[in-house]
């Protein structure tokens, strides 16, 4: 069982002792306050010159008979135990003491100008189509650029919205629209055909066999060119797609049930519903990168960055605090940090010989072997031997006049 | 496996859960107390230090604070010190008489309604407590049924970790509203994603009025009374807050000119702080003499306007400390690692994919500052197929350097076939002498013309 499994079950335990607790003190306390109450009222009732302390006395021993305050304090105890074990199990499931904050530097240009940060969330709320809480945010924060932060978006977001409605017509007339910059030859593109198959699936799905073979008439004929293969598969569906239907609706969701619809319909993955997703996701890319812009908003893009750079980070900071050294005052991270492929942005060469990056005036440079290097360190390998020298990682001899310089070419 | 980076969501509600407990236990042993005093006779200890025997006296120990120790007082002494004050009074008790009696009777009804306002009110105490305890319950289940439901992807698909941060930017972002002051927006936030039992927003209701009160209407009042209801826990964290709200009503009222009233707020509410912030004490009080329009630094800039956003941060401060939230939004200590982790010293020139954050401007002022991250190994990306080059899609080079991975030159050759298909020798660029349909691209950055056979494989360590 995981330690998050543990903690929950303790939890749940807490949750019970505590309500207990608190309904058995509840009545305890009653319970007191009536007694008390009763021994007021004789009081009140009895003659002057009664034994008063007597009735006192009387009302501590009952008191002390029903065990009132011995009730609350157990079960007071059973909540306190729940929570201790609860937070031990905790424990183990998450770090409750570390302080995420230790190598975090001072930020400049966040506390010198606090709307810089506001712009930020509220372009990525607009981004994600939370157009509501992106307008709450520019009211909140008295951002003056609210139009240009949501213009831009407001357009893309509505075919968005519109294809998960299942309406794909707006994001087919945005296609035929940008088909120029959509394609490279200026005509119908990769995209649009795979809108035009969803469609034609969902006309499939929905009208039957008579309007999508109409509607593959009226839509395929460009795109026979470039997409036959897929075309024909797509016909395919028109005699498969009743096998997925009577499954779906025989066997319910059993998982035998689908994996076997899934082995005996070759064309389950033209079928699945997970296209919608797909297409809303590849539209709002396309559109985000005809406008120049990422097809992740960017805060997303730096916060996952930091959520897997963050452990590494607190390691650094406690290895170099042991060695009395502060990671927040190092110009270069002392580690690298493996991000993955998502994360890599630009094409960036480490000289295997001197481990820096390469820069435009040390650029890589090939040798006659097909290693690479950087410039500098081939000038520091060939010093003192004339002009030739060994390649460090093969037996063959380059010149420093055969080298040729390397260019990584940009990505945009 | 312990995980490393969930400790705020899960410790805020957690230590929540237990200084209510602690509260609850705390109440019910006073009340506890309470009872356990009626096992002592009336005895009075008021009086105990009174010899006197008069009626007279006796009635009026009853109208003072009774014998039985007051909820807010500190019991257990009183409750030491009872049995030996007890022996004296007993011995004059014993001696019945009827106006003794009668009196007897009065201060025993009194002392019963006094306990049943006790009860009463150790009752009601009690109640907002089992509701706070029941809320940080549920709030610490929510939290660990939310991280089970989204594990931390560890490695495996590239695109995980964006797909698990698309959902978990919101708590970080409803986080960051709250402490910026953007209430509105962060309820809007929780209320869209339903995301109430995950986010502190109840920790800043009240908070939200103390700054309020302190950056729009500098009035100290909301935030002394937070102080009031927290002193225990302030003072056992040394927090000089409430003295630094003092010194600011005292400024206050120098600046009005009221120095009568500037002198009885010193003597109260400042004379109590001297043995801790001597030095700071003076220098306010020195103000005294150096008017709001003195040009003297050392005085010119209590009065500056900035004092109440310090005294609103401090205020934050103490709140986060108390309440177990970390001192910093999480938003920024996210962003932060992040941006070191992609900044190089090349970001923001040309080059780069327009996925790369860091071509923004307002992401690059976030990341001044912020250290380089380290590469000890090349990543080189395609800049036809925008994929990573690997030893199966290894970098080869162009007679003219450019560098294209494997499947990026086969992509350019197969578009130049495909064209000159299509436009059947008119348009188009021409083929090289000698090179075979298919087995020709032109670079698409430099226009260069290559040949299959010109293009050599680089090693990249």
């Amino acid at each position: 069982m995981s330690a998050n499994q543990t903690a929950l079950d303790e939890v749940q335990k807490c949750i019970k002792r505590q309500k207990t607790c608190a309904s058995k003190t509840d009545a305890a306390l009653d319970s007191l306050i009536s007694m008390v109450k009763a021994a007021q009222e004789e009081l009140e009732r009895s003659a002057p010159g009664a034994d008063a302390e007597g009735t006192i006395a009387r009302l501590h021993k009952s008191i002390e008979e029903a065990g009132l305050l011995k009730d609350i304090n157990s079960s007071t105890k059973e909540f306190h135990t729940a929570i201790s074990k609860f937070g031990k199990a905790l424990e183990k499931a998450v770090d409750l003491d570390t302080d995420l904050c230790r190598c975090l530097r001072p930020c400049p240009a966040a506390s010198s100008d606090p709307s810089l940060l506001a712009r930020l969330l509220a372009e990525h709320a607009y981004r994600c189509g939370a157009f509501g809480l992106g307008d709450t945010l520019v009211g909140e924060a008295g951002l003056m650029d609210a139009d240009q932060l949501r213009a831009p978006h407001a357009a893309v977001h509505e075919v968005l919205q519109q294809i998960r409605a299942r309406n794909l017509a707006p994001a087919l007339q945005w296609a035929a629209e940008h088909r120029p910059q959509l394609s490279p030859d200026g005509g119908p593109s990769d995209f649009e055909f795979r809108l035009h198959s969803l469609q034609f699936v969902h006309t499939l799905k929905t009208q039957g066999r008579g309007a999508a073979l109409a509607y593959a008439k009226a839509h395929f004929a460009p795109h026979a060119a470039r997409h036959l293969h897929h075309i024909q598969r797509l016909m395919g569906c028109l005699i498969f797609v009743d096998r997925t239907v009577s499954t779906a609706a025989g066997g319910t969701a059993s998982t035998s049930a689908s994996t076997s619809s899934a082995a005996t319909n070759p064309y389950a993955d033209l079928l699945c519903p997970s296209g919608w997703d797909a297409a809303a996701r590849e539209f709002a890319k396309q559109a985000c990168s005809l406008f120049g812009q990422a097809s992740e908003s960017p805060l997303t893009t730096v916060v996952a960055a930091g959520g897997v750079a963050l452990p590494a980070l607190l390691k650094m900071a406690d290895k170099m605090e042991a060695q009395k050294q502060d990671l927040r005052s190092v110009d270069e991270l002392p580690v690298e940090i493996q991000l993955g492929p998502s994360f890599v942005f630009r094409s960036i060469f480490a000289c295997p010989v001197s481990r820096d990056m390469a820069r435009p005036d040390n650029p890589p440079t090939l040798l006659p072997c097909g290693h690479v290097l950087c410039q500098q360190s081939c000038a520091l390998l060939a010093r003192g031997r004339g002009r030739g020298f060994k390649c460090p990682y093969c037996p063959m001899e380059a010149r420093l006049d055969a080298l040729r310089p390397l260019t990584f070419p940009g990505l945009d | 496996m312990v995980e490393l980076l969930e400790g705020p969501l899960l410790r805020v509600p957690f230590e929540s859960l237990k200084r209510a407990a602690k509260d609850r236990k705390a109440l019910i042993d006073e009340a506890a107390e309470c009872v356990a005093a009626l096992r002592h006779p009336l005895n009075a200890p008021p009086t105990a230090s009174v010899p006197a025997t008069a009626p007279s006296s006796r009635s009026a120990s009853v109208a003072a604070p009774s014998p039985t120790p007051a909820p807010d007082a500190a019991g257990d002494t009183e409750m030491v010190d009872a049995p030996s004050e007890l022996p004296a009074p007993n011995a004059e008790e014993q001696v019945p008489d009827a106006v003794a009696g009668s009196s007897s009777r009065e201060a025993s009804i009194e002392r019963l309604r006094l306990l049943l306002s006790q009860l009463q009110g150790a009752k009601r105490k009690l109640k907002d407590v089992s509701r706070a305890e029941a809320d940080d319950c549920q709030r610490c289940k929510a939290r660990l049924e939310y991280l089970a439901a989204s594990p931390k992807p560890t490695g495996g698909e590239p695109d995980a970790q964006l797909s698990w941060t698309r959902q978990r930017l919101d708590l970080l972002l409803v986080d960051h509203l709250l402490r910026s002051g953007y209430h509105e927006s962060a309820a809007r936030l929780v209320a869209d994603s339903k995301l109430a039992q995950l986010t502190d927003g109840h920790i800043f209701e009240g908070a939200r009025r103390v700054v309020g009160a302190l950056m729009d209407a500098h009035d100290c009042g909301p935030a002394l009374a937070w102080c009031a209801e927290n002193r225990a826990r302030l003072s056992k964290a040394k927090s000089p807050l409430e003295f630094k709200l003092r010194v600011q009503q005292f400024l206050e009222l120098v600046r009005s000119g009221d120095r009568v009233g500037a002198i009885a707020h010193a003597r109260a509410h400042l004379a109590p702080w001297a043995g801790t912030y001597m030095a700071e004490l003076q220098r306010a009080v020195a103000t005294l003499v150096f008017t709001p329009a003195t040009r003297v630094p050392a005085y010119a800039s209590l009065f500056a306007e900035g004092a109440w956003r310090s005294l609103a941060d401090l205020f934050l401060r103490d709140l986060y400390r108390l309440n177990s939230l970390t001192p910093e939004s999480l938003l920024m200590v996210y962003l932060q690692a992040g941006l070191s982790a992609l900044k190089t010293p090349l970001s923001g020139e040309a080059g780069g994919s327009r996925e790369d954050p860091l071509r923004l401007p307002a992401f690059q002022r976030l990341a001044e500052g912020l250290p380089y991250a380290k590469h000890m190994h090349s990543k080189l990306v395609c800049a036809v197929t925008k994929e990573i080059m690997t030893d199966a899609n290894p970098p080869m080079v162009l007679p003219n350097g450019m560098v294209y991975s494997q499947r990026g030159v086969e992509q350019l050759m197969a578009q130049q076939e495909a064209q000159s298909k299509a436009a059947c020798g008119g348009a188009g660029v021409a083929p090289p002498a000698g090179a075979a349909p298919g087995g020709w691209g032109v670079c698409p950055v430099t226009g260069l013309v290559f040949k299959r056979e010109e293009l050599r494989r680089a090693y990249v360590a």
